[in-house]
């Protein structure tokens, strides 16, 4: 019989070196040497960010006793750890999202409740970090150097299946005017790059991995999270966007390197404001070819929503007719494109 | 303070609980499995305003997944109905009967396998009827073969081929060499019928089933689970001296009676629940399922290792005589665990 949330993220393994932040510009190429972050001084001031007033050194301390807290959409969450380089990650990446640390009695309810710990396999054996929730480990554990994206790995998993009542998509999406697109994670298809870009020009974050949609009101829950750039994506995104905040890459992946991006703090702000799907695109990314568009039939767009929603089985006959009724009212559309800046154009033009 | 099982035995203290206490409470109802069943005890005792959101999200999270594991369950049952003769009944068992038979404890409830019991005649029909539609035979050396075959009352867990679900195949409810000699035609004879050809054990029997899998199952994990189980099916369908000394009447005629009253203390003192522990008394073995559910249901309290040792050789024990026993703990502990449920 199925589980309830039987969603794989997070299986990549990756050596990092955590919790250094830096801005990169176009005229650094080939970054210098990663700065650490200890006051809120910034290299590049980008759009105006409201800073948690807590030190990262005040984190780090916190992280270790009671814990940090943080919103993710509608789910209040805590964090606590024997690994003092995540409060850096933490600090820089969610200072819009209620940082604060934790008391030692509080007057939450926790929805979330993580704790990256210790793991050793045996005595000669190296320690590694485990992410857990309710005693729980959901994920393999990884090299402490890892511990950031096992953290941000952890709590899309956390966030996926606490979000079982409401569909949840292996999808990004954001929005504008009122009107949101949804953007499937098909393998090939720069889900990543596109709503990081889209993200970062003008349109709302919503999120990067999760579409979780309420099963009621088809309305889709902003979720907004630091955005995980892979690849090539990382300079491709961080030498379009100069002003974006961007955590050092982690280079030893099986995917390649990985990135995160913090999220524009008018996502942040605005994550009670629900809004319905106006459109499904697939993109495709394809090398060397012009950009060209076509309709997806409904039963198509059905289908390949289906496939790429984690509970499927657990929303039954109700998740598939609210589907079904996304899919009627929505322009699905695949999109093929090489060029960024060119798919961008489309995007503005004609959606929703 | 008040912890987990004070809630378990009084859903309404609920009503007080400071975040603190909801905080330290919650991850050990998702981690013990018990989160559903207690929220719809909740519901049911009308508490649905006094949970915290965080909490009421828990709660229909379980529930859902409960549903549709019920759902999913009553659908393999109709398939397995089909393609067994229609002259061997199916008595379903455990989780999938507290659904069946709509039990307080089935609601909420999140279980894995479907347990089924034949009359050990027909077992062997049966099982070639299930591997004709999919059900794999639980892979087995010879020694497990002959471990199941011979001594244990289910066959190896057979696996769906293509829907993974686990199935497991009993002929009783307690293990042939058990020193504890069950005949299970009583349980056959009172089995109450869901559909045509599909059974439930009558409750006052699954009862004494819960009672006897509390002590026979021997994992130390689970023993917060099964004991609230137990104690959600005395509430609803015990009452009072009388309906105990028919329980305890009927699991002496099953000749259990000694496993089902460690049961029923256990559940006392943890819940207070309806037997009176005066009339049972109160054993060791009673005494560690107790230290060892405390321990389920606090992650800070220690699991000592006396008590797992004595819910371990207890459920050996009762499953096999020592004569038996001592020499499969050996090759156990040479060869390493079996494939499959062997104990």
């Amino acid at each position: 019989m199925e589980n309830c949330a039987t969603c794989s993220i997070g299986s990549v393994s990756i050596g990092v070196d955590t919790g250094t932040l830096r801005s990169v510009s176009p005229s650094t190429p080939n970054p210098g040497p990663d700065v650490v972050l200890t006051s809120p001084v910034l290299a590049h001031v980008g759009q105006a960010v409201s800073h948690s007033v807590l030190s990262s050194s005040r984190l780090a301390a916190a992280l270790t006793s009671n814990g940090i807290c943080f919103d993710v959409g509608p789910f209040k969450c805590r964090v606590r750890s024997c690994w003092e380089q995540l409060s850096d990650p933490l600090h820089c990446l969610y200072a819009d999202m209620g940082l604060r640390e934790a008391t030692a009695v509080e007057d939450v309810v926790f929805d979330i409740d993580a704790n990256i710990g210790r793991k050793r396999h045996h005595i000669f054996g190296r320690v590694d970090a485990e992410f857990s929730v309710a005693g729980f480990p959901p994920l393999p554990e990884l090299p402490f150097e890892q511990v950031h994206p096992l953290f941000e790995w952890g709590l899309n998993w956390a966030v996926a299946t606490l979000s079982g009542t409401s569909i949840v998509i292996h999808a990004a999406i954001v929005e504008r005017n009122g009107h949101a697109i949804v953007l499937p994670g098909e393998p090939g298809a720069g889900k990543s790059t596109l709503s990081a870009a889209l993200s970062l020009s003008g349109w709302r974050l919503l999120s990067d991995e999760l579409t979780v949609i309420d099963l009621d009101s088809l309305l889709a829950v902003p979720l907004p999270r630091p955005i995980s750039l892979k690849g090539r994506s990382i300079d491709v995104i961080g030498s379009r966007f100069p002003n974006a905040w961007l955590t050092a890459p982690v280079t030893e992946t099986r995917k390649g390197a990985i990135a995160y991006v913090r999220p524009p703090t008018d996502a942040v702000v605005r994550s009670r404001e629900r809004v319905p799907v106006a459109s499904v695109m697939f993109p495709v990314f394809q090398e060397g070819v012009p950009l060209r568009s076509q309709d997806v039939m409904p039963a198509a767009a059905l289908s390949r929503l289906l496939t790429n929603t984690f509970n499927v089985g657990l929303l039954g006959s109700a998740g598939f007719r609210a589907l079904t009724s996304i899919v009627a009212n929505s322009k699905n559309i695949e999109m093929a494109y090489s060029d960024l800046t060119e798919a961008l154009d489309w995007v503005d033009r004609n959606l929703p | 303070m008040t912890d987990l099982i004070d809630l378990l035995a009084n859903p309404k203290f609920c009503a007080g609980l400071k975040s603190g206490e909801w905080n330290a409470i919650l991850p050990m109802a998702q981690r013990t499995q018990v989160i559903g069943q207690w929220g719809r005890q909740a519901l049911r005792c009308g508490l649905g305003a006094e949970l915290p959101s965080a909490v009421q999200h828990r709660v229909d999270l379980a529930v859902l997944t409960s549903q549709r594991r019920a759902d999913a369950v009553q659908w393999e049952l109709q398939g397995i109905r089909r393609a067994v003769p229609k002259e061997i009944p199916l008595v379903v068992l455990k989780g999938a009967a507290h659904v069946l038979a709509n039990d307080d404890c089935g609601h909420g409830r999140i279980f894995s396998d479907i347990d089924i019991m034949v009359p050990r005649d027909h077992l062997d029909a049966a099982e070639s009827a299930l591997v004709a539609c999919g059900w794999q035979p639980g892979a087995t050396s010879a020694y497990d073969a002959r471990y199941y075959r011979e001594w244990m009352h289910e066959l190896p867990p057979m696996m769906h081929v293509r829907r993974r679900t686990v199935l497991d195949l009993h002929h009783s409810i307690l293990p042939v060499i058990s020193p504890y000699r069950l005949d299970p035609q009583p349980l056959f004879e009172a089995a109450t019928p869901v559909w045509h050809g599909v059974f439930v054990l009558d409750a006052l029997d699954r009862i004494v089933h819960c009672a006897v899998h509390l002590v026979v199952e021997g994992d130390v994990e689970k023993v917060l689970r099964g004991a609230y189980d137990l104690h959600m099916l005395l509430n609803q369908h015990v009452e009072g001296a009388g309906g105990q000394t028919r329980l305890l009447s009927r699991a002496a005629d099953l000749g259990v009676i000694p496993l089902v009253k460690h049961a029923l203390s256990a559940a006392d003192i943890l819940f207070n629940a309806q037997s009176q522990a005066s009339a049972i008394g109160t054993t060791a073995l009673a005494r560690h399922l107790v230290v060892a559910a405390r321990a389920n249901a606090d992650a800070s309290v220690h699991m000592p290792l006396l008590t797992r040792m004595a819910i371990a050789i207890a459920a050996h024990r009762a499953k096999m005589p020592l004569s038996v026993l001592l020499p499969h703990l050996l090759r156990k502990s040479i060869v390493g665990k079996n494939a499959g449920k062997a104990a």
